[in-house]
């Protein structure tokens, strides 16, 4: 656990390592950000800051009892809280009540982190107001939440927001290449990831980049097949979870997006740097105005996808649309 | 680790720890019982990282070691062991445990003990020691006045107070409040701490040794350990600051009367059967000069009332209370009569064994029609 392992947001590392060295702790903070830009880690190396034992030095140390517990998460005055099931529930926050009533352990003091606080539902909000408002002697809270809008106003204002913005791609592929992976690798992870480390390493897992290749796959077969695709997808797309439908669709447009981009001759703006060579070939079946159509078919299906459109349908209707726009007067 | 010990001691020490087993814990290890064999003894620990108990028996220790596993099965097979001798060993190669009594043999999985968390027990010069028939007492006629929700925690404890030289427990839950002093023998230090009410009713559990003990209270700022014969517990304690009780306790009373306590019980359990479904389960209490009116009125369901002989000195007076205040009060008095003490059917009414100026117990009235 030290500073070194957060990848970027120096302007928010060192507004809490100011807080550290200074000992000016807010006694909650809120970490407000998309997912995978590593607030959960920062909010970990926060706290082992918060209760480290070690020494003059900067804290985390790294090093002492405590750092090494919250290592393994296993330090008994950081509580951790995740959504039970699709909500943080109320239980959830009278055992924190509960716990926040005791001494702390060892003493000095305790750090609450709740992941994904968006997630409390009104009930467990509000009774997490009341130790909010009042806090435990010498207890930190740290929130996350990647749509801050969606928690109560109420609980916002007794936080210190602090902003986690997704890195540029140049941080990012430099932090991955740090960590051991290939230059080419690392920038399509970076690029493709907008910006979130936990989604970069997600890509850059084993079969991360699955949904994608299919996606890739998908975007060929509109102007190399026929037009049963227009049934074929759908059904295999149907069969998907909805996040990872999401995900798919979301490589769809951005591989059109690569193909504009390539029509436009301006490929060091290439998202997939690494299809290049199969997109090219692709671009004299597309011209700019078609593919503008097909990218705003694939938005508005993912509009509906977000509503409680039936998945199936809205995918048929996109690729007769996309269909519409690969084969013009199809 | 290899030893033997004899099943009922082993199964004693089981029990007493096994409070102390986390049931729901991110922690996997602070669901097992650790066990330390040394030196002739075997140790159990059990932790949930609130309270830790640690008991320590009688072994023939041939390998001394620590290995954890896990505490739900390990009770489980110890309380239904055939035969008396139990022998324990662990196994470097497979991590099990070995358990055999008689014909019948166990391999448990084990946990790794280097991670379990050690009680270390408190070192600090702040120390007490009571006999544990008084702190039993202490416990038993205050707890059950603690408050149960978590939403003001304070009150989910009792406090332990030396002030001179007495020793004092208070609970209560704003709505009620009961006190039981006892002088102490020996001098201590004056200290003010809350223990957490899950904690008391366990150590009240516990502390039945027919022998009478000694018991040692070590506290520092944030915890307190409690020493007895072949156990250790360690509590956390609640923080805060416990509201002034004394102001509660009204300085006089212009009714008293006197009530014998077995029969006031029974009546008061009859006629609250009729209240239980209303949301302040309220009984009405009418204080005449040589009886006490109880009744209770249900619109959904009935009316009840009972009378009970009582004498008075002061005033009639109607009054109404949550009649389960009333019941806990007289399950705990442990007194053949007792003076209810009041002023007015608004304000706070106290109930006492007769002669016994230790305990006391307030109960606030419910305001009605």
């Amino acid at each position: 656990m030290r500073w070194e392992e957060i990848a970027g947001h120096s302007g928010v590392v060192s507004m809490l390592r100011t807080m550290l060295r200074s000992g000016q702790v807010p006694h909650a903070v809120l970490f407000a950000g998309p997912s995978g830009l590593g607030k959960m880690l920062t909010a970990r190396v926060f706290a082992a800051g918060l209760l480290c034992t070690g020494g003059q030095g900067e804290k985390p140390c790294g090093g002492c009892a405590a750092c090494r517990q919250i290592t393994q998460g296993t330090h008994p005055d950081l509580l951790e809280l995740a959504s039970d099931g699709a909500s943080l529930k109320i239980d959830q926050i009278r055992a924190l009540q509960h716990e926040a009533a005791l001494a702390p352990y060892h003493g000095f003091r305790r750090v609450v982190i709740l992941e994904e606080s968006e997630r409390l539902t009104t009930q467990a909000a509000n009774s997490l107001l009341k130790v909010l408002e009042e806090p435990p002697t010498e207890t930190v809270f740290i929130l996350t939440a990647s749509s801050p809008h969606i928690l109560l106003s109420t609980v916002v204002s007794r936080c210190r927001v602090l902003s986690f913005r997704p890195l540029t791609p140049k941080v990012l592929t430099e932090f991955l290449a740090a960590k051991g992976w290939g230059a080419s690798e690392a920038t399509v992870a970076a690029r493709l990831s907008g910006g979130r480390v936990g989604k970069a390493l997600a890509l850059l897992a084993p079969e991360g980049l699955a949904l994608r290749d299919r996606a890739a796959t998908i975007v060929a077969a509109l102007t190399a097949g026929g037009p049963e695709i227009a049934w074929e997808a759908p059904a295999a797309l149907d069969k998907l979870e909805a996040k990872d439908l999401a995900e798919c669709l979301s490589h769809i447009s951005l591989i059109l997006r690569d193909l504009f981009v390539l029509l436009s001759g301006q490929e060091e703006l290439l998202l997939n740097p690494d299809l290049s060579d199969r997109l090219r070939p692709m671009t004299a079946e597309w011209d700019e105005e078609r593919l503008c159509r097909a990218i705003a078919a694939v938005a508005e299906t993912q509009r509906a996808l977000g509503t409680n459109a039936n998945t199936r349908l809205a995918c048929e209707a996109m690729f007769i649309k996309l269909l519409e726009a690969a084969k013009e007067g199809y | 680790m290899k030893i033997s010990c004899q099943k009922d001691q082993l199964h004693h020490a089981v029990q007493t720890v096994q409070k102390a087993i986390a049931t729901k814990t991110p922690l996997p290890i602070l669901t097992g019982i650790y066990l330390n064999a040394q030196g002739g003894k075997l140790e159990l620990q059990a932790t949930d990282y609130e309270v830790g108990i640690s008991c320590t028996i009688d072994s023939n220790v041939e390998e001394a070691g620590t290995v954890v596993m896990s505490g739900r099965f390990f009770q489980e097979v110890v309380r239904r062991l055939p035969g008396d001798t139990i022998h324990i060993a662990s196994s470097q190669e497979d991590r099990t445990i070995q358990i055999t009594c008689g014909s019948s043999q166990f391999n448990l999985l084990s946990l790794p003990a280097e991670e379990f968390p050690v009680l270390k027990p408190i070192s600090s010069d702040n120390t007490l020691t009571v006999k544990d028939d008084l702190l039993r007492e202490l416990i038993k006629k205050t707890v059950f006045a603690c408050a149960a929700d978590e939403a003001r925690p304070i009150f989910t404890g009792g406090l332990l107070e030396v002030e001179g030289p007495e020793i004092r427990m208070v609970a209560t839950n704003t709505h009620r409040l009961a006190l039981r002093q006892q002088p102490l023998l020996s001098a201590a230090s004056n200290v003010k701490m809350i223990i957490p009410a899950k904690i008391l009713h366990e150590l009240a559990r516990l502390l039945v040794a027919e022998d009478p003990q000694e018991v040692t209270l070590a506290w520092q700022k944030n915890q307190v350990g409690i020493q007895y014969d072949d156990v250790y517990i360690n509590s956390r304690l609640i923080e805060g600051q416990f509201p002034d009780y004394r102001k509660v306790i009204p300085p006089s009373y212009s009714t008293a009367v006197t009530i014998q306590a077995e029969d006031f019980l029974d009546a008061v359990e009859r006629v609250s059967l009729l209240a239980r479904d209303g949301e302040y389960n309220v009984v009405k209490f009418n204080f005449k000069q040589d009886h006490v009116l109880i009744s209770s009125n249900n619109p959904d369901v009935g009316k009840a009332c009972e009378t009970v002989a009582s004498r008075m000195d002061g005033n009639e007076l109607e009054i109404a209370f949550n009649a389960k205040y009333i019941t806990d009060i007289l399950k705990n008095i442990a007194a053949d009569e007792l003076v209810f003490s009041l002023n007015t059917s608004l304000s706070p009414a106290s109930i006492k064994p007769v002669n016994d100026e230790n305990y006391t117990y307030i109960i606030t009235p419910v305001r009605t029609g």
